[in-house]
Parts: structure tokens; sequence; C-alpha cells
């Protein structure tokens, strides 16, 4: 038997849980790995002709996040066997959302074609080209364009599932020269998921369709004139620079699709989420705290005559009386059915 | 946005000359004679760079392709006389000069050292044998000349105006138009061609081509209005956030 033990209910460790923990600003950035490298082909050179096909490599979009969120309260603790407890749903906010979008927009060539060719008259080389010009290369000097996409106007559509298992441990601690053993939940895992946002985006399509339209603007003023817009139009088979930027993005009929891809599987924003919650949860503040000295007597000024006893008249002055603490040991903590233990023994 | 899109001599270069070469013009010239041929790249009247082209039986290649532009940047620094590439070529084949950057504005000249009775062979006087192409972008109306004697001749050429709207990636690309000049003659008289299909133009007399735009076109006003339209619906959608989908 120990010789203090503290219970403390699912539902006030939980109140517990969201004085601690939410409010705190987590930031979180990333970036979709080596697409960069990757490429989309989006049409074919035919063989089957001997002219050649207009067509164009382009590289796969390069996705970056640079978001910023808050917990809001952590819902449904449920205390399990095993020493573990269950948040089944953390409530986060998002304060910050932007998706960037980087296109490297490929190198095409043109020119490159036969100068000469060999007389059909002669053998085995008869028709072949015997002499080429070279091809000029267009975007080659780093023709990266980068454009942020701010998602703030559809945060509210952009729902997230998020729980975790956590174990809780003791830890000693020191805070402003004391010690304590401090009670932490320990993340074992942690699991996020966004809601498929297909039906709850709502006005959110017209939104990015919008950020569309501003990256075809942007691309449009590069370039000097009308004419070269056109010529280049021209180059890569397409009528538009809208459907060229909707072509080098990869997006096709549903931009909502397009946008969950992005930041689902481009850029794995489930796994970042995943990570900063773990992180918060790993490092943030102690749910109670107990100190290593249990003081239960406190320092104590006093005249010796109210100690009493003296046999002749007490002595002038103050004497101090130390205070008295036991050493805590042995601190224990578990889950027992609804309730957490908190258990300690003093050394005397 | 950052970076350039493209080299913007190819939109700003529109008037070509094969006596000063630039990013969207090229020569051949048919090296019939055995021999080490010393090349001096020119720019103006100013010697830039130095290269060697030995020319025998054993080599593989029957075209070398020479960038001046690689040579020039490549002999900064470098003494005058310096040789800054060498490059073998079979008796019988071709150099192509062209530029890969830069503003250009090259000629070559070409001497065989191991010849002295040989004349040396001048980029802005090309001879019977020589090809020069060109690859004009800007749209419009061009006037192709030969340049090379007081008695110029010349010929029209247009670069038609691209419809976006017809746009096809399953449309071909264009291939060279392929012509002579020969007897103070362009055979055909006349061309047409799209932005970026090439021009070929294998002489038979000296010559000295130039390529220079009379009147640009910037397209029909249907194309322009269409354009606005354009214009109007992305601004339209980006405004309102709303609307139908971009396309």
């Amino acid at each position: 038997m120990s010789d203090v033990t503290l219970k403390v209910s699912e539902q006030t460790f939980g109140e517990v849980f969201n004085l601690v923990y939410p409010g705190k600003s987590l930031k979180f950035k990333g970036e979709s790995p080596g697409a960069k490298d990757a490429a989309i082909k989006t049409s074919e050179t035919s063989t089957e002709t001997s002219k050649s096909k207009t067509y164009l490599n382009v590289t796969v979009p390069w996705f970056a996040i640079d978001a910023e969120l808050h917990l809001v309260a952590a819902n449904g603790i449920e205390f399990n066997d095993g020493n573990t407890f269950t948040i089944n749903e953390i409530d986060i906010a998002w304060d910050k959302l932007i998706l960037k979008v980087g296109l490297d927009i490929p190198t095409m060539k043109f020119g490159g074609f036969c100068l000469f060719k060999v007389p059909k008259s002669v053998p085995v080389f008869g028709g072949k080209c015997a002499l080429e010009v070279p091809p000029i290369d267009l975007f080659t000097k780093t023709p990266d364009i980068e454009i942020p996409l701010d998602l703030s106007p559809i945060f509210k559509f952009i729902i997230t599932e998020i729980s975790a298992i956590c174990s809780i441990e003791i830890r000693a601690e020191n805070e402003k020269g004391k010690d304590y053993w401090a009670v932490h939940p320990d993340p074992i895992a942690v699991d996020a998921d966004l809601v498929d946002i297909h039906d709850t985006l709502g006005q959110a399509p017209a939104i990015l369709y919008a950020a569309v339209g501003t990256i075809v603007l942007n691309f449009q003023a590069a370039f000097p004139a009308t004419w070269v817009m056109d010529v280049f139009l021209g180059f890569v088979g397409l009528p538009t620079m809208t459907s060229l930027v909707l072509d080098v993005l990869d997006i096709h009929d549903d931009i909502e699709e397009w946008l969950m891809k992005a930041l689902e599987q481009s850029i794995g924003i489930d796994n970042l989420l995943m990570e900063v919650i773990f992180d918060a949860i790993l490092d943030g503040d102690a749910v109670f705290k107990t100190p290593k000295l249990f003081e239960i007597l406190e320092e104590k000024k006093v005249k010796p005559d109210e100690l009493g006893g003296f046999a002749v008249a007490a002595p002038a002055g103050d004497v101090t009386l130390p205070a008295v603490s036991f050493p805590v040991i042995k601190p224990e903590v578990v889950f027992d059915d609804d309730e957490m233990v908190l258990t300690f023994d003093f050394e005397f | 946005m950052r970076g350039q899109l493209f080299a913007s001599q190819l939109y700003t270069q529109v008037d070509l000359d094969s006596g000063a070469l630039v990013m969207k013009c090229f020569i051949a010239h048919l090296l019939r004679e055995e021999g080490l041929y010393h090349g001096t790249v020119m720019l103006g009247e100013r010697f830039v760079a130095g290269f060697v082209i030995e020319v025998n039986e054993i080599a593989d290649e029957t075209q070398v392709t020479v960038d001046l532009s690689e040579l020039h940047f490549g002999a900064r620094g470098t003494a005058p006389n310096e040789v800054v590439k060498r490059f073998a070529v079979k008796t019988g084949g071709y150099v192509v000069l062209h530029v890969g950057q830069g503003d250009g504005g090259y000629h070559v000249l070409l001497r065989n050292t191991d010849d002295d009775q040989s004349r040396p062979w001048n980029s802005q006087r090309l001879d019977d044998g020589d090809i020069f192409s060109a690859i004009p972008l800007r749209p419009g109306s061009y006037t192709l000349s030969n340049v090379s004697s007081e008695r110029t001749v010349a010929t029209r050429l247009v670069v038609t105006y691209p419809d976006p709207r017809e746009n096809s990636r399953d449309r071909p690309r264009p291939t060279p138009v392929y012509a002579t000049f020969k007897r103070r003659r362009f055979d055909p008289d006349a061309f047409t061609v799209d932005p970026g299909q090439g021009i070929v133009i294998a002489t038979k007399d000296t010559a000295r081509f130039t390529l220079t735009l009379d009147q640009p076109d910037d397209g029909s006003d249907e194309i322009r209005e269409w354009h606005e339209q354009q214009r109007a619906e992305l601004f339209r959608i980006i405004r309102g956030r709303g609307g139908r989908a971009v396309e």
C-alpha cells in the first residue's frame, strides 16, 4: 500500500489536458520530395509518320506547404488498459496554410531540322539526312515559376480527423531550482487524416480556379509581347496559357481532387500533421506534477518562549525551525478503469 | 516568377544576316579538300577566338558543328592566336556554324594551312556549295536579299501570324522550306512560312543573305479581340472568385 494515492477521473484528466495543450502555435513546413526529377509525358511522338508531332514533356509540379495551426481541444479521452489513453478527436484550427506551387517549364527545342538529304538515288543512305542544324533550346535559364496559393479562404473546408494514443509516464524535472515528478502524456501513435474535401469544399473550387487564374496572369506577364506568347503556344500546341498552366499543373477535370492529391500525396500533409502533433504532445507541459520533496511543515521563525518548557527565561531573539519534508519516492501512474491513479511513497 | 523564360535574343533579334550570325541562323560550309584548317571567329573587325578543323579521310564524322559563342566565351583570357578547340571531320564533310547563346554577330574566316595557294573562306561571302539557314520567329513581312554585290537581289518572305485557336498537339511541325540561290535568283522566288519554320538556302553563287522585317504582323483584330476576351474572363474569375471553370 502506497503512502499517497491520488485518483483523477477521465473527465478531469480531459479538462486538465485541455488547459495545458491548446493554444500553442504549431508551425510546420514541407515539400514534395524529388518531384522536380519526375516527368509527366503529356503527349506522344508519333513514329507512324516521318513528321514529328508537337509534344511537351513537363516536369511534375513541385509543391511545398507553409502552415501554422493550434490545438483547440482534445475530445473524447478514454483511459485504456495497458497504461495508455486514447484521444479520439483532437480539434485543430488552421492559422496559416500556404500551398506553394512550383512549375519547372521544360526545355523545349525548335529548329534541329535537316539541311541536306542524301539523294534518293544513292544506295543505302538515300533519303537520309546528311546535315543537320543544331536545335535551339527554349526555357534553359532556370525558368522555374513559384506561385504561393493562400488557402486561407478554404480553411474551414479543410477538415482533419486527428486521433492519438498516448501512454503516461513520470519524468524527473527541475523548474526554477525545484525538483519535481512530472506526469506527461507520451504519444505512441498519432493518426491524422484529411477528410475527403470533395463534398465540403463549397466555394473552394472557384477560389482555386481564381488562384490558377493568377498563375496564368503571372505566366503571361513573363512574355514580352503577345506575338511571342502566340508563337510559343503554337510550339506547344495549346490554345491558351490557361490550358498550358492546367496541363503543367496536371489539373484535369476535378480541381478538388487535384488539391487533395497535392496536399496528401505530394506533400504528405497527413504525416506532417502527425509529426507536429506528436512533437507538441511530447514536448508539452506536464499535466500533473508533485515536488520530489513533499513539504509537511514550512520553515518557520518562532520566539523560543513560544515553544515553552524552559526552566529559566528563554533566550531573546527568534529561532528558525527548518521545514519538514519527506522525499517522494516510487512515483507510479496507472490507469485503472475510469481513473488515473498516481501513487508515491514518502521516504522516512 | 523568377528567372527568364528564354533568351531575349530570340525575340529581339528580328533581322538576320548570314554575315553576322546570331542564334536563329546557321551556315554550312563544304570542306572539299583535306588539310588542317585554321578558323578565326570574328565579331565585326575584332578577333575573338581561334579553332582548328582537321579534315582527312580517317575522321568518323561527316559534319562538325561549331558553336561560335562557346568559342568566344571560352577564349576569354587566352592569347589572341590560341586555339580554343579542335575538331575533325571527314574530307567532303561540312562544318556547321551556329550561335548557341548570347548576342552573336559573328563571322568566320577559314584557311587551309596545308595549302598556301587556297583562298581563305569568309562566311560573310558565301560561295557555291554553302548553305544558309534561318528560323524567323517574328510574324510579319520580310525582304530576303542577297547583298554580296552592289546589285542587291531581293524577294519577299512572309511569316504568318499563328492563330492560337487552331493550335493542336496533333498538328505536325512544319518542315523547312528549301530554296536555292543560283544565277542571281531565288528559287522559289517568294516564301511563306510559319514562325519557327526554317528556311534553307543552298547557294550556287556568291552570296550574303539578309532577312529584314518590313512590316510586323501582330495578328488580326479577331485574334486580338479573342485575347481580350480570354484576359477579361481571367480577371472576372480572379476578382469574382467564381464563375465557370477557367478553361
